[in-house]
């Protein structure tokens, strides 16, 4: 009962947020210097084109008949066309969303699966080589610009060791496993293609690894200071007092309340996650939904940039909410 | 007394000197950067296009023929005012609406608030990259987006600051004098709501040339032949993967150098405004 009120009244807060994101997007859209026609016409079209396209769009009425407008499309599902490829941009997005799941998925377990064994060694021994190493890589890791280490990666594995394709997106050219997913790892299995599994795995090895570091750094360093905190505490102490066996309180009392943190970050990190695919999507020619708005963006065509930026915000809210969920179920000293 | 303890205190934490002389050393070059150039920054030399390090190129040439050595150094002039410019601004807007939501309450501490969440809803880098495309590239408007991703986070510390200072009684005596609103806010209040400011600000300076820096990459940022870190990067992206590592290495290695520098005297403020953190 208590869970279900939480629940609804999370719920219920959710549409004011969405609102404000939607308007967001609204007044930027409108922030344009110049007409927003321009954004949404080719860019040499003519007056008459212009003007058609205005009335259609319904710019010829006041700012709120627009905004109303506005909203009434976008429940309608309807986002406009994206000019540079030429599709919906709902179908543009059901295309080359699996694309960019796959690799975020990939890129956050990575980094998760590497991340908190890191820090939890780090904090059990604590000061030892592990963990100046660690926190070492941590500290240049905040630092560093994503796009750099990729390419420096892509230098490294690709162009000396050749241990690794070039940054050409999923496949080499014409490399298309029949879709049922979307996301090739899947797609490849499922029709019993090893040959074709392991080439989708040879492609996703660079960009998968890119995303992963640049996530690395705060999580180790969050899960190396949580860990910190809980073996320091009372209860530990008592533990190790009352002749509980080290490996057993580290591992198996301590751990369990010094992850909790962690999964905050992840939380945060998954909401930001579509950032940081922009950047890597960019680098790696990877054809998901950063590259498609990076291409829209740089070619003046607003409506993708507009639903992504859409999508992004609301996949965060979303994200958000189910780390609060993931929380009160996880944490019984919770109460709200 | 005071400056004892801080002078004490950047020498428990050694990192933050070394921060502080990077950024430091950031702030000459971009000063001195006419006489260290050995080139035009923005001049391609003909025939010359991406030459490896060489005693007459430090740093190579890029695919234009462009003096990466000259460009780097030239490049933190652009890099490091926008990095700075962008955290002023966002320092003053989030101060203004800060103290603004936290002294006034109500209605007006509601709909500010309720804005700001709309507008972090969105990650950072994805909300700059719509605005960017919108309004246009052009260094102001990439200062001011960057500002504008970022006050958010000024504008909720000066608000909480605000919130427990304007129940002191200092706030009280200079209500009682007869000071009007405005006076009372900008002269007394938020002055005393600071402190969590400075700190975040070094951190913000970082975060703000990596966007600004990562804009630039790709293609939504300054445009060439500008130097800027970031897009020097872009530039030799795709020339990387034929060996040629120095068109994208220096200027990289700035911006890591850079940001390592705001963040280390960040982690040094912290230490020094936030006790409780130490």
């Amino acid at each position: 009962m208590r869970v279900l009120r939480y629940v609804s009244k999370r719920l219920l807060f959710l549409g004011p947020v969405l609102f404000g994101v939607v308007t967001v997007v609204f007044i930027v859209a409108r922030m344009l210097p110049g007409d927003p026609v321009h954004l949404l016409a080719p860019r040499d079209a003519d007056a008459q084109t212009l003007a058609v396209i205005r009335t259609e769009l319904g710019l010829d009425k006041p700012i709120l008949a627009q905004f109303a407008r506005y909203l009434t499309d976008i429940g309608r599902g309807e986002f406009g066309r994206a000019i540079h490829t030429g599709n919906p941009v709902l179908v543009d997005i059901a295309n080359r969303f699996p694309a960019t799941l796959e690799l975020t998925i990939l890129g956050l377990s990575l980094c998760i699966l590497v991340s908190i064994p890191l820090g939890v060694l780090a904090a059990v021994r604590r000061n030892g080589p592990l963990d100046h190493v660690s926190r070492l890589t941590s500290l240049l890791g905040v630092s560093m610009p994503s796009f750099w280490l990729a390419l420096l990666l892509i230098y490294t594995f690709f162009f000396h060791l050749d241990l690794a394709p070039p940054p050409l997106g999923r496949g080499p050219i014409g490399f298309d496993p029949p879709r049922v997913t979307g996301m090739y790892t899947i797609d490849t299995l499922l029709a019993g293609d090893l040959a074709g599994f392991a080439t989708v795995v040879h492609y996703l090895l660079l960009p998968v690894i890119s995303l992963a570091l640049i996530n690395m750094a705060p999580l180790t360093r969050l899960t190396r200071a949580s860990m910190i905190e809980v073996l320091g505490s009372d209860y530990v102490r008592y533990a190790l007092a009352a002749g509980v066996p080290r490996r057993v309180v580290q591992f198996r009392l301590a751990l369990k309340n010094a992850l909790l943190a962690p999964i905050t970050m992840i939380g945060i990190l998954v909401g930001n996650l579509l950032g940081g695919a922009v950047i890597i999507e960019t680098i790696f020619a990877w054809p998901g939904l950063g590259l498609w708005a990076v291409t829209a963006a740089t070619q003046s065509d607003y409506a993708p940039v507009q639903a992504f930026a859409l999508f992004a915000a609301t996949t965060k809210v979303l994200v958000y909410l189910l780390t609060d969920l993931a929380y009160f179920a996880i944490d019984p000293r919770i109460r709200y | 007394m005071r400056r004892y303890y801080t002078a004490y205190l950047f020498r428990r934490n050694p990192l933050s000197i070394v921060g502080l002389a990077i950024v430091v050393l950031f702030a000459i070059v971009a000063f001195a950067a006419p006489l260290l150039i050995t080139h035009d920054p923005m001049q391609p030399i003909s025939g010359n296009a991406s030459r490896p390090p060489s005693a007459a190129h430090w740093f190579g040439t890029d695919g234009l023929g462009m003096d990466i050595y000259s460009r780097v150094v030239w490049a933190a002039r652009i890099d490091m005012v926008v990095a700075f410019a962008s955290v002023a601004i966002a320092i003053l807007i989030g101060v203004l609406l800060g103290a603004l939501s936290g002294f006034a309450g109500g209605m007006t501490d509601d709909l500010i608030m309720r804005a700001l969440d709309s507008q972090q809803a969105f990650p950072s880098y994805i909300l700059a990259l719509a605005i960017v495309a919108a309004v246009g590239q052009s260094i102001p408007n990439i200062v001011f987006v960057v500002a504008f991703v970022n006050y958010p986070i000024y504008a909720r510390l000066v608000r909480a600051q605000m919130l427990s200072v304007k129940e002191s009684q200092y706030a009280q005596a200079a209500r009682v004098l007869g000071n009007p609103w405005w006076r009372m806010v900008f002269r007394h209040l938020v002055p005393n709501c600071l402190g969590p400011i400075y700190v975040q600000g070094s951190l913000n300076a970082g975060l703000a040339l990596l966007l600004a820096a990562s804009l630039s990459f790709i293609g939504l940022g300054v445009r060439l032949p500008t130097p800027e870190w970031g897009l020097m990067v872009s530039q030799g992206a795709r020339q990387l993967v034929f060996g040629e590592w120095w068109i994208s290495v220096f200027p990289g290695a700035a911006i890591f150098l850079a940001v390592l520098g705001f963040n280390l005297l960040g982690d040094g403020l912290a230490d020094i405004f936030d006790p409780k953190q130490r």
